[in-house]
């Protein structure tokens, strides 16, 4: 018999299987191939090891001292300490790999898998299984733990032969037997216990020591609390195989629980798709039995209670008594019978880390407990249970907030068991509170590694980054040819956009778009682009601001200065005469931007301004004689004239196209989100002609670039929809502008658009802002996807009313523009090769990722804004001036109505009926609480009080006077409510005209000097806390509040969600 | 199990092979005495048995005899033991008819009808043991027992069967690969001319990528060929010594 192999290395083993298939044991032979050549992704190996592959999947640190192998016993009970970003250079053996997937689960698996797949943390799977030196035959009768151990072990001593001694491996073990058994076989093989190693290799590592115990002591306890099960709290979940059977044949659904954030402990929904009637619904889960140990955010199988047990939502706003804080934005008004259902399995925990603290009684007799044993901590966030932790260092935690974990949820306990995970500072602290909401969303706000800023160009005041002359051929110039300026707001660091127009000599008119070019600098897969990935987007908070890119990128070398060479990426258009497109121009280009001008000296210029007047505020222009500045000064009008001319055909024939007037909407929350931080004075909100001619020509170039990429790349392209609002959520505002009078037309965006225009009320301008207010949340979120996984019909833009739409003009501060960049670039090759570019599965999942990045970036946005507020009011509680404003009512809920308070953008409940039946009644002294009730029609609650002859009706846009309180809450984030004053507003309409409406951005800076001046620290102690800041002194500090003020006026509006 | 997944980050298969390894072959030509060409073929734990009667003249009615070109005549079959599960109906179900159909079809492309008309040929090939690629593996099979026989063909017939996971094209795949879904695409090419002479796909495959797995699949049957042809140069180098010798 001639045998014949194409890899004469490989050797042929066969196994023999069995397993249960359709209910049957059935046996099988399975055959494996084991082979000389896995690799050991080593960087000092001299076998070669190292091939094209590695680069896609990584390979251990370079300048390591000693790799580290986890025993299977660590990679069960210490994943958490493995994934510690400074610990690299680790090797996980598969076959330990395979036995946690079989033993503990999928989760655990993904968290090991995760690891090795983040190229940051440089750590490697080894395919012992698959190599024939390491390969072990598993035989029956013998332990299968001491095959892991010896496959463990032997994977070392590989290592330690095929890297020749070079690196020393550690093998890392809890188990005393293992170490005592492998401890001396081997020269260069260390095995040692895992509280050892992290001793002596990583003594600087705070707080690993308190991890590696919190860690220990669940191990240890594990296994007592699996054996003390006695009374059951929930039922048990369904088996996997049933779920998917119950999924498929319709019986049971599956959707993401969300937890109404008021009613915590008893409400929970899930969002599903009813195949009767083909459209979503919510389904009801109340209590904490039915929902049966699921938490916020789990995806989860639900099972349908008969109907006679269906209900309408519980439309109380919770009285705060206790931890529940009130918000009753949510409670919206549908007294429609609900489907009631129960979870019965869960099918993707979202665990996250959590920010918690101890409840107010723990908290005094903290001090007098035994040390070890189990608490329950109270998590920031309301909508997740109570955790139960077990720790020995409880003492530490008083009046602190500290990060936890969860692990598991037995069937027998009431509470989640989760672990400690570190300390992140004082109740009550600035620092500690923004640190919090950044746990809760989880951002990271680690400085950039040092290898990832060693992978950047140099650049020093001596010696400056200069273009290369090897890119100058490649790249067209319009350095000379073309004049080139930015606009943005005051203060701006980060341009990452420029524009250029130029009349061509038979009267047509090229206009271009050139966008900072950051993926010359950031490549695929560099630590960079990984970095940047993982962030998704740069984070803008109240008072400071997280960077996407480092700040050599952001602030210098991407940033398109003034009268400084840079390279970028161009969109150009020739138009003729008559303003009709002839042709489209994409490419790389190298500019140097003439002027870096502000939005207002812009508009002055158009306005007509002088010379003399705007000499001052241009101070490019200065460096220019008299004759020819006049003439440089004529050329850049003319420039922006032309400008100004295009953006409006451009927006014209936008709103003519089906388009519409709604970017007041979308532009407001795709642009002044973004653009809001960098604009600084209060004046600047005031809506300037020129604002809408830059972000015309940006979205012209958006949708170019869009459609350029969705045809080159059909299945693999970015880009940016935005589906249309859902009707029922737009039923809200029909309802109220019928109040007024008003008829909003939702059947296309442009009716909605041009309806909402018309919604005027003469007499009160607030009535327009409130319905646009409410237009606003009705919208859908703008979503990236991409292209491959959706229709066409789905890729329209409702916002902008277009039909395709995309992000290509901020790459420093959106990764998603950076993809898109890659994509162009590629698609303007003469040969594109569509395999270098993402797959669209992989697109897809990136999306999602960008998506929820996005969406976490600007809800921890909002936050801090609240944050701000909160502190902003309790300290000048006392002040009434501040605190008395008036209020407008929207909406109403069964116990009371909902406010908007224009002056500070802020919106809420409002009680009028308290548990103990007492009802709000405004007399000349004040306000009084007396025996009442409420009556609701649909568009008034009357307030009654028989005993008085009392009536009070309050009526939609009402306008009341209320006092803002801080509600506060230990565990959880502050929040405002609102305590009637009067029915009537104090301010008369004049007033209201000519009040201005109070900027965050002086609330921000108020609160921050107030909280400097009471702590009287040195300035250099306040700063360094805040690393990422990048700042030296109070003097920048307070440069940088001033950045991110514009807040629109209405923050809570503008973030739909 | 679990999260079977099919290619691990490092590339690798389920059973250790890379995306491009075909599984092991071994196969021996003349197995049986009796019939004018045999060959048994192993691709892995796919085993198939191989056994060519012909060129003769019509059994059974002369009618069905062609006068221009010889008949064809095949039988695929699979042993009651060949799978997990004791096998019921060894031939002449759906499966097997269909398989006997394909087979039929490639070689009377590969096999030069023209010299012998109004006669018969007969190809038998029966699965002793089925494990993924079963057509692929009889093709292989018959062309070497054809070879045995003598019987002039334009070339060898090489058959591969090619998978499609994440994004990549996975060659020669065994019975878990083939039973986990996703596109198949099955070729059987005359490796020299590369002239494909069947080409069949199961479940669905974006048409951008049709030419990268079929670009994969030749490949693969261009790989099989060397062995194949090494096996039949082995083997006639040993006859013509035990010829000579005597």
């Amino acid at each position: 018999m001639s045998c014949c192999l194409l890899d004469s290395n490989l050797v042929k083993i066969e196994k023999r299987i069995n397993a249960k298939l359709r209910g049957k044991t059935v046996s099988f032979v399975r055959e494996k191939y084991l082979r000389g050549d896995v690799y050991c992704h080593s960087p000092v190996c001299l076998h070669g090891c190292i091939t094209e592959t590695a680069t896609r999947i990584g390979h251990l640190p370079t300048q390591a001292t000693h790799y580290v192998i986890p025993a299977f016993d660590i990679i069960c009970n210490f994943l958490e300490i493995l994934e510690l970003p400074e610990i690299k250079g680790i090797i996980f053996v598969q076959s330990a790999l395979n036995r946690v997937l079989i033993d503990i689960g999928k989760r655990h698996y993904k968290k090991a898998l995760s690891i090795i797949r983040d190229p940051r943390k440089e750590c490697v799977a080894f395919l012992d299984e698959l190599h024939k030196d390491t390969y072990i035959e598993k035989e029956n009768g013998h332990g299968s733990k001491e095959i892991l151990h010896c496959a463990t072990f032997r994977t070392a001593v590989w290592y330690h032969e095929h890297l020749q001694g070079k690196i020393p491996i550690i093998i890392v073990t809890e188990d005393p037997q293992v170490i005592e058994k492998y401890e001396n076989q081997t020269l260069g093989v260390f095995v040692i216990s895992f509280r050892n190693y992290l001793e002596e290799f990583w003594p600087d590592l705070e707080q690993v020591l308190d991890l590696f115990d919190s860690l220990q002591t669940i191990a240890q306890t594990a296994s007592e609390i699996k054996t003390s099960g006695g009374t059951s709290e929930y039922s048990n979940y369904l088996s996997s195989e049933g779920l998917h059977a119950g999924l498929k044949s319709g019986r049971y659904f599956q959707g993401q629980l969300r937890v109404n954030k008021n009613n915590s402990g008893k409400e929970a929904f899930v969002s599903v798709y009813w195949l009767s009637s083909r459209e979503c619904g919510d389904i009801l889960i109340e209590g904490m039995k039915n929902r049966n140990r699921a938490i916020h955010s789990d995806e989860v199988v639900i099972d349908l209670m008969p109907k006679s047990e269906w209900k309408s939502r519980n439309q109380i706003l919770t009285n705060n008594t206790k931890e529940e804080s009130v918000n009753g934005e949510e409670n919206k008004k549908s007294t429609k019978i609900m489907p009631v259902g129960r979870v019965v399995g869960v099918l993707q925990r979202r665990w996250r880390n959590y920010v918690a603290c101890l409840p107010d009684e723990e908290d005094y007799n903290i001090a007098n407990r035994k040390l070890g044993g189990r608490i329950l901590v109270i998590p920031y966030d309301c909508r997740i249970p109570k955790i139960r932790i077990t720790t020995k260092q409880a003492v530490n935690f008083q009046n602190k907030r500290i990060v936890v974990r969860i692990d598991s949820w037995e069937r027998d306990s009431q509470y989640p068991n989760g672990h400690f995970v570190r300390i992140l500072g004082e109740i009550g602290d600035l620092e500690t509170e923004i640190a919090a909401i950044l746990v809760e969303h989880e951002i990271s706000v680690s400085s950039f590694s040092k290898g990832l800023l060693e992978e950047l160009p140099t650049t020093t005041d001596n010696s400056p980054w200069k273009i290369e002359e090897s890119e100058i051929s490649k790249r067209k110039d319009l350095r000379k040819s073309h004049l080139v300026f930015s606009i943005d707001p005051v203060g701006c660091e980060d341009v990452d956009d420029t524009l250029s127009v130029k009349e061509l000599p038979d009267g047509g008119v090229e206009l271009g778009v050139h966008i900072a070019d950051v993926t010359h600098f950031v490549k695929p897969l560099s630590l960079t682009d990984i970095e940047a990935r993982s962030r998704g987007v740069t984070v803008y908070l109240a008072d400071r601001r997280y960077d996407m890119l480092p700040p050599l990128l952001s602030g210098d070398l991407c940033s398109l200065l003034g009268q400084t060479d840079r390279y970028t990426v161009s969109v150009m258009w020739e138009f003729d005469p008559h303003f009709e497109l002839r042709k489209v121009w994409f490419g790389r280009t190298i500019i140097c931007s003439a002027y870096k001008m502000f939005y207002e000296a812009a508009q002055d210029i158009l306005n007509g301004k002088s010379l003399e007047e705007m000499q001052s505020t241009i101070p490019e222009l200065k460096k220019f004689s008299n004759t020819v500045m006049v003439e440089k000064f004529e050329e850049l009008k003319e420039a922006l004239i032309k400008l100004t001319a295009i953006g409006r055909i451009l927006k014209k024939r936008r709103l003519q196209s089906g388009a519409l007037e709604l970017d007041s909407l979308e532009v407001q929350f795709e642009f002044d989100s973004s653009y809001t931080h960098q604009v600084e004075t209060v004046k600047s909100k005031e809506h300037l002609e020129v604002h809408e001619t830059v972000a015309e020509c940006m979205i012209f170039a958006n949708f170019w670039v869009g459609k350029k990429i969705s045809e080159v790349f059909p299945h693999q392209a970015l880009l940016r929809h935005h589906p249309p609002p859902r009707s029922e959520d737009l039923e809200e505002l029909k309802l109220c502008a019928a109040v007024k009078g008003f008829q909003i037309l939702t059947n296309s965006n442009r009716s909605l658009a041009v309806s909402l225009d018309e919604a005027v009320d003469p007499k009160d301008p607030i009535v327009n802002k409130v319905l646009r207010m409410l237009a606003t949340r009705a919208m859908s979120q703008a979503r990236y996807f991409s292209t491959g996984s959706y229709s066409l019909e789905d890729f329209y833009h409702y916002g902008l009313g277009l039909n395709r739409y995309t992000h290509f003009t901020s790459p420093i501060r959106r990764y998603a523009d950076i993809l898109v960049h890659r994509l162009l670039l590629s698609a303007i090759e003469e040969h594109y090769n569509s395999n270098k570019l993402l797959s669209n599965t992989d697109l897809q999942e990136l999306c999602e990722h960008i998506n929820e990045r996005n969406r976490a970036a600007q809800k921890a946005q909002k936050i801090s804004v609240e944050l701000f507020q909160v502190l902003y009011f309790q300290k000048n509680a006392l002040d009434d001036t501040l605190c008395i404003a008036e209020g407008v009512i929207y909406s109403f809920c069964t116990n009371g109505i909902l406010v908007y308070i224009p002056k500070f953008g802020v919106k809420g409940p409002l009680h009028l009926y308290k548990k103990d039946g007492q009802v709000a009644v405004v007399t000349n002294k004040g306000v009084e609480w007396m025996a009442g009730h409420l009556e609701r029609s649909q568009k008034a609650v009357t307030v009654v009080s028989p005993t008085f002859t009392y009536r009070q009706t309050y009526q939609l846009f009402d306008h009341l006077t209320v006092r803002i309180e801080v509600q506060s809450a230990r565990a959880h984030p502050a929040t405002l409510s609102f305590q009637l004053i009067d029915c009537k507003s104090q301010i008369s309409n004049m007033e209201r005209y000519s009040e201005k409406p109070c900027q965050n951005s002086q609330l921000v800076e108020e609160v921050i000097s107030s909280i400097v001046v009471k702590e009287e620290k040195p300035v250099e102690q306040q700063v360094k806390s805040q690393e990422t800041y990048k700042q030296t002194s109070l003097y920048s500090l307070f440069q940088k509040l001033k950045d991110m003020s514009l807040q629109p006026v209405n923050i809570s509006c503008t973030s739909s969600e | 199990m679990a999260g079977l997944e099919l290619l691990s980050d490092q590339g690798f298969r389920l059973d250790g092979r890379r995306p491009h390894e075909l599984r092991k072959i071994e196969c021996r030509m003349g197995v049986f005495a009796q019939a004018d060409g045999s060959a048994y073929i192993e691709q892995g734990n796919t085993k198939v048995l191989a056994a060519v009667y012909g060129p003769h003249e019509m059994r059974g009615s002369k009618s069905r005899g062609l006068h221009h070109k010889v008949l064809i005549n095949c039988q695929y079959s699979m042993a009651t033991f060949s799978t997990g599960e004791r096998k019921r109906r060894p031939r002449g179900d759906r499966k097997s008819q269909e398989m006997t159909l394909h087979l039929k079809q490639t070689f009377e492309a590969a096999i030069m009808t023209q010299l012998y008309p109004r006669s018969q040929i007969d190809i038998f090939v029966e699965v002793l043991q089925a494990d993924g690629g079963n057509y692929s593996t009889c093709v292989n099979a018959a062309t070497l027992a054809l070879v045995d026989a003598g019987i002039p063909l334009k070339d060898y017939v090489c058959a591969c069967t090619t998978g499609f996971v994440n994004d990549t094209p996975m060659v020669d795949i065994s019975f878990v690969e083939e039973s986990l879904g996703g596109p198949q695409l099955t070729v059987a090419v005359l490796p020299k001319s590369e002239q494909i002479v069947l080409l069949e796909m199961a479940s669905r495959l974006h048409v951008d990528y049709l030419n990268k797995v079929l670009k994969t699949a030749v490949k693969g049957c261009k790989d099989v060929y060397v062995i194949l042809d090494e096996v039949v140069r082995n083997h006639v180098a040993q006859i013509a010594s035990s010829v000579g010798s005597e």
